[in-house]
């Protein structure tokens, strides 16, 4: 392949790559404005304790159900607690799941993906043989047991997932390796004397990093559905913790009374995971022309 | 003297026939299915195997149980058995069947099926649902073809009765007696069970639905219906769509759904009172509450009656008496409400020791009044009661923690090994004799260790009795020493609906499981 | 070939095992029991007994050996809540799941890779940013809540569809019948895959289009529609196929969610059940099942790699 001719490109500048970042952003105007979107709602998560906004577990059966007003942007829920401050707690809650998750797949993914690259032979043959058998695994239902037995804490939550979703980033980081480990300047490190733990930390799998940013950013919002997917089954994560997932599961029984309250975080995680899945696409044209047309 | 029951409570029903607005059509057409929702796969259709919700309904419609507790009255009354006796120490009961009554498969019903099913109870190995209800028996005898005779070692007048609460349906000998375990009989187990009840199965698709058709030699008269269709619907909310949109014709229905059939002319709603209760419950082995005076402050710490209406709104109610109204025969102790009274609580708890600190929260010799609430996930009535409590507890300076847990892990866990602080439980009392079980020190349901000599000794009193007077005397007499010792917060009585489609008729004003065993009576207009 | 495909079987059997070790070890680890036995007016001499006859009163170790010599030879077990073989249990709702399951896939194939055709084809056109757009959508949208919303819409609403089972009970097999009951949750099901195979047919059709032998290939004046329809064709399904093989587990589990909204009666709500119910041999066996079928599938796709383009090899 070609590949294997190219020189290494040089690491660009830190301020040519954000500039090609932003443009590749303008050109994509959906990507445009889910980033505007998603950067809104964390400021205000940020500003919520200054935000004159009641507090979003706080109950008020004087007040259920309540159109919106001053004192309630969004109106109250069924047990008249704040929705607007729900949607930010709530959205705090699955956003938070869904980059730990999404970082622990990356995490566990990089660490297989990079030995199995780097190293080659039998350990690659053994990595990607289990990682190809385990896509093979409808690990959904053993999210399912372990999810309905131990609880659907946050911590069981992204444990179980970053547990059961790793496989994709390891082979991609396989193959980013693979290409990189054949480049001159590893060899050259490796003949100054680079030990392998150096080698693969601190020269291989900074290469990789584009491909690891764009593996999170599209993770976090599948990981925000399955969770939402979860709590439609009564496996999510557990009241009194608010998440979009469970606030879109406990407005379903308020469907013919309160629809809204069903639209707000169903609109959320729709918003959400449309912005992490096209930023996933703009990072990628922006940090790594060569992964531009192919999927992910 | 022979004590005989048949008569009074077939006198009673007329009474209530005639009384209520619940009058029976019993010369209804002909004709027509009708289709009732499962939550899930029935896991044995054979009813004396320990099972689910699912079982219990569609078991109940092939099956014959000796006694039924008849939907609209909720009296106990004769079924499989024409009567029944008792003698006078009520350790000897004796059922005389009605004749003539046969199997689906054509051959005749006798006594020597109803002696098998009551040993196959017993079996251990069986692991019946129902085999602690004849611990006490010592022996089942047949005396000719239509009577048998059970012998008790210990006076018990709600034998009978048990009888008719589900998981003693009589199953056939000819065809079971072959098998080394009941378990082993899977075809029967799963699709193809032979009962004597007013419909068979004529096709199983577990997982599915499951078509039965009207047994036309059932005892007591040709189901109205031609058949009933049982498919498995697991979402509650689907439920009701399904309703909407003529695939089901009855389903249960929570409060927040009613808006969505109310104004529907094609369909009807039928309110009742469900003999049952929510509840919190605390743990008395925990110090923090074996103080009375602790949980009648905390009961007046929580605004019962407006939680209520949220959580269920102009269904069911609230008061102290741990016995349900719908129970008509019973006085209800003249007991007060525990009104909401944050202040009182407040006064109380300091009467105990309890103050609050610096920072608001109780607290007595340095330790702070903390717990936690233990609730099972699925019931969205106990979930969003598990949190309204939270914050009534956490406004007058208690440090409470909600806990959602799955029932089958730590929710169970912690009820069977009694370490729970606190915990949300709903709690049918169909029968009289269930009270005995939840409330006595070494009742079987007594996972909050509450034990009260005196409620012990009135219960007891009350079991070696079945003169109706005298047990509505005990038992209004137990209601005041529960109030005064409470063994837990009554949240809400419940009053449950149900909703089906408005051409169906003689839908009991009951829970659909219940009304099964009177599903003969169901009909379809034309 | 033999020896590729016998090697990627007992890697999948390898891979398998450990899985199913773990999750059987995780499961019996945690508190609490089987959900039969997690009713609280169940007497505890009653729940005793339960347990003695199902071998829950053995030591996991004991539990775990005895199961796994049953698997290994090819017995799934039986359920513990139904009593039945799991593998009867399977097999009676296996058609449902594999009916929901390819129609779904063939929804995904018809309208995924045509479109992502079409897209590639005049690429930045308003056709190509529309249907981008939908595909966006499709990939980010929870997939219970458009199943609910399309019940609303057909079923009780416009009334056109029903809304959840798979047949009309009581009447004899049709296939209008069987088709009524199919679309919303095959449609549903099929959302999110057919947006990801619409965009990566785009992208691998581009990418195709943009390699040296098409570009010799219209150099040498095959007109564009010949160099669409073979060139192109061959070396952008390639990929594609890859995704098709990787979204076949999806479609399993995804149709978990959707079969319990719909009450379809496959392996997927079986599995919602048994996990909830805590089942372990259920779950467990439907896990084997289903991962079985996975690999072998995927192996035929491999295989079929070969005979679209012969240069690909097996090691």
């Amino acid at each position: 392949m070609a590949v294997a001719t190219t020189t290494p490109r040089r690491p660009r500048g830190r301020r040519t790559q954000w500039q090609v970042f932003l443009s590749a952003l303008y050109r994509n105007k959906l990507a445009l404005f889910g980033v505007v979107f998603m950067i809104t709602l964390l400021l205000t998560m940020a500003a919520s304790p200054w935000l004159p906004i009641p507090s979003p577990t706080r109950i008020n059966l004087a007040a259920t159900f309540q159109p919106p007003s001053a004192a309630h942007w969004l109106g109250t829920d069924e047990n008249g607690r704040d929705v607007f401050a729900r949607l930010l707690a709530g959205g705090r809650v699955s956003i938070a799941v869904g980059f730990a998750a999404a970082l622990l797949t990356v995490v566990i993914g990089s660490a297989l993906g990079v030995l199995a690259g780097y190293f080659g032979g039998l350990t690659d043959r053994v990595i990607m043989r289990f990682t190809d058998g385990l896509l093979s695994v409808p690990v959904f239902f053993l999210l399912l047991a372990v999810v309905a037995i131990w609880g659907s804490s946050i911590t069981v939550l992204v444990v179980a997932l970053g547990f059961t979703r790793w496989m994709g980033p390891a082979r991609l980081i396989r193959g980013e390796i693979l290409r990189f480990k054949a480049m001159e300047y590893a060899t050259a490190a490796r003949a100054l004397g680079a030990g392998h733990l150096r080698l693969m930390v601190r020269h291989l799998l900074p290469q990789a990093m584009p491909a690891l940013i764009v593996a999170t950013s599209i993770g976090v919002g599948n990981v925000m559905l399955i969770e939402a997917g979860l709590s439609f089954l009564g496996l999510g994560i557990a009241p009194p913790t608010p998440s979009w997932g469970n606030m879109l599961t406990a407005s379903q029984f308020y469907m013919w009374t309160a629809p809204h309250l069903a639209v707000y975080p169903g609109v959320m995680i729709l918003l959400s995971v449309m912005t992490f899945n096209t930023l996933g696409d703009v990072l990628r044209d922006a940090l790594d022309p060569r992964l531009r047309s192919s999927g992910s | 003297m022979v004590r005989r029951f048949s008569h009074l409570l077939a006198a009673l029903a007329v009474t209530f026939a005639l009384s209520g607005a619940w009058a029976q059509n019993l010369d209804a057409p002909r004709g027509g299915v009708v289709q009732i929702p499962l939550a899930t796969t029935p896991g044995s259709l054979m009813p004396i195997l320990p099972s689910e919700l699912a079982s219990a309904i569609i078991n109940w419609t092939m099956f014959s149980p000796l006694t039924a507790v008849n939907p609209w009255t909720n009296e106990v009354e004769p079924y499989l058995a024409e009567r029944y006796d008792a003698n006078e120490d009520l350790t000897v009961w004796t059922f005389y069947l009605h004749q003539g009554v046969t199997w689906h498969d054509g051959e005749p019903l006798t006594a020597e099926d109803v002696k098998f099913t009551f040993d196959a109870i017993r079996d251990p190995e069986t692991a019946a649902t129902t085999a602690p209800d004849f611990r006490g028996v010592v022996d089942v005898e047949v005396v000719d073809t239509y009577t048998v005779r059970v012998t008790l070692e210990a006076s018990d007048g709600f034998f009978a009765d048990r009888l008719s609460l589900g998981g003693n349906e009589i199953i056939p000998k000819h065809i079971l007696e072959g098998f080394d375990s009941l378990y082993d009989a899977t075809e029967f187990i799963t699709r193809a069970p032979i009962g004597s009840g007013p419909f068979k199965m004529r096709n199983a698709s577990p997982g599915n639905f499951y078509e039965l058709v009207a047994n036309e030699d059932f005892f007591l008269g040709r189901p109205f219906l031609d058949g009933l269709t049982f498919r498995v619907v697991p979402d509650g909310n689907t439920r009701v769509t399904q309703l909407l949109t003529r695939q089901l014709d009855w389903v249960d229905l929570e409060a927040p759904q009613l808006p969505s059939v109310r104004n529907n002319p094609n369909i009807a709603v039928t309110t009742f009172d469900s003999l049952g209760y929510q509840l919190f419950a605390w743990n008395l082995r925990n110090p923090l509450f074996q103080d009375p005076r602790v949980r009648i402050a905390m009961t007046h710490a929580v605004d019962r009656r407006a939680m209520a209406n949220t959580v269920s709104p102009g269904l069911g109610y609230v008061d102290d008496v741990f016995i349900p109204a719908g129970v008509e025969w019973v006085a209800r102790p003249d007991v007060e409400y525990r009104e909401y009274d944050p202040e009182l609580a407040l006064q109380i708890l300091a009467e105990v020791g309890w103050t609050p600190n610096a920072d608001g929260i109780l607290e007595r010799d340095g330790e702070t009044f903390s717990f936690y609430i233990l609730v099972d996930r699925g019931d969205v009535q106990r979930e969003q009661m598990g949190l309204i409590l939270q914050q009534y507890f956490t406004d007058i300076g208690m440090d409470v923690e909600y806990i959602l847990a799955e029932r089958g892990g730590r929710w169970l866990e912690e009820t069977q090994q009694r370490t729970f602080d606190t915990r949300l439980a709903a709690f049918p009392l169909p029968n009289l004799d269930w009270a005995q079980r939840l409330y006595t020190c070494n009742g079987p349901f007594n996972s909050q260790s509450y034990c009260n000599e005196e409620v012990d000794r009135i219960f007891r009193a009350v079991l070696s009795t079945i003169d109706r007077e005298e047990q509505s005397r005990l038992l209004t007499e137990v209601g005041y020493v529960l109030h005064a010792d409470p063994p837990n917060m009554v949240l809400l009585w419940r009053d449950r609906m149900t909703a089906h489609a408005a051409d169906v008729g003689n839908i009991p004003p009951n829970n659909i499981k219940d009304s099964m065993p009177f599903s003969h009576l169901l009909y379809r207009q034309r | 070939m033999t020896e590729y495909a016998i090697k990627q079987l007992l890697a999948g059997v390898a891979v398998l095992f450990v899985v199913v070790t773990a999750t059987f070890f995780l499961i019996q680890a945690a508190p609490g029991r089987l959900s039969i036995l997690a009713d609280p007016t169940l007497d505890p001499s009653v729940a005793a007994a339960i347990e003695r006859r199902l071998g829950l009163d053995q030591p996991v170790a004991v539990q775990y050996v005895r199961w796994m010599s049953n698997i290994a030879q090819g017995d799934l077990g039986r359920s513990l809540v139904f009593n039945r073989p799991v593998m009867q249990m399977i097999v009676e709702r296996l058609p449902a799941t594999l009916l929901l399951g390819f129609t779904a896939l063939l929804i995904t194939v018809l309208v995924g890779i045509p479109s992502g055709i079409v897209a590639a084809r005049w690429p930045n056109s308003l056709l190509d940013q529309a249907l981008s757009f939908a595909s966006i959508l499709g990939l980010a949208t929870p997939n219970f809540w458009l199943g609910i919303l399309l019940i609303i819409l057909f079923s009780v609403q416009l009334g056109w569809l029903p809304g959840a089972g798979m047949q009309t009970i009581g009447q004899p097999f049709s296939v209008l019948d069987r088709l009524s009951y199919l679309v919303l949750p095959a449609v549903v099901l099929a959302t999110s895959t057919t947006a990801e195979l619409m965009r990566y047919t785009r992208s691998s059709w581009l990418e195709a289009i943009n390699q040296d032998f098409v570009r010799t290939a219209r150099s040498k004046g095959l007109v564009e529609s010949r160099v669409h329809g073979k060139h192109i064709m061959k070396n952008a399904l390639i990929p594609v196929l890859t995704i098709l093989g990787l979204t076949l587990p999806r479609l399993v589990g995804g149709a978990a969610i959707i079969e319990s909204l719909f009450s379809w009666p496959g392996i997927g709500s079986m599995a919602v059940n048994a996990a909830i119910g805590r089942d372990t041999p259920l779950i467990l066996g439907t896990t084997i099942f289903v991962a079985v079928a996975v690999i072998v599938s995927n192996l035929l796709i491999d295989l079929l790699y070969g005979a679209i383009d012969p240069r690909i090899r097996f090691d």
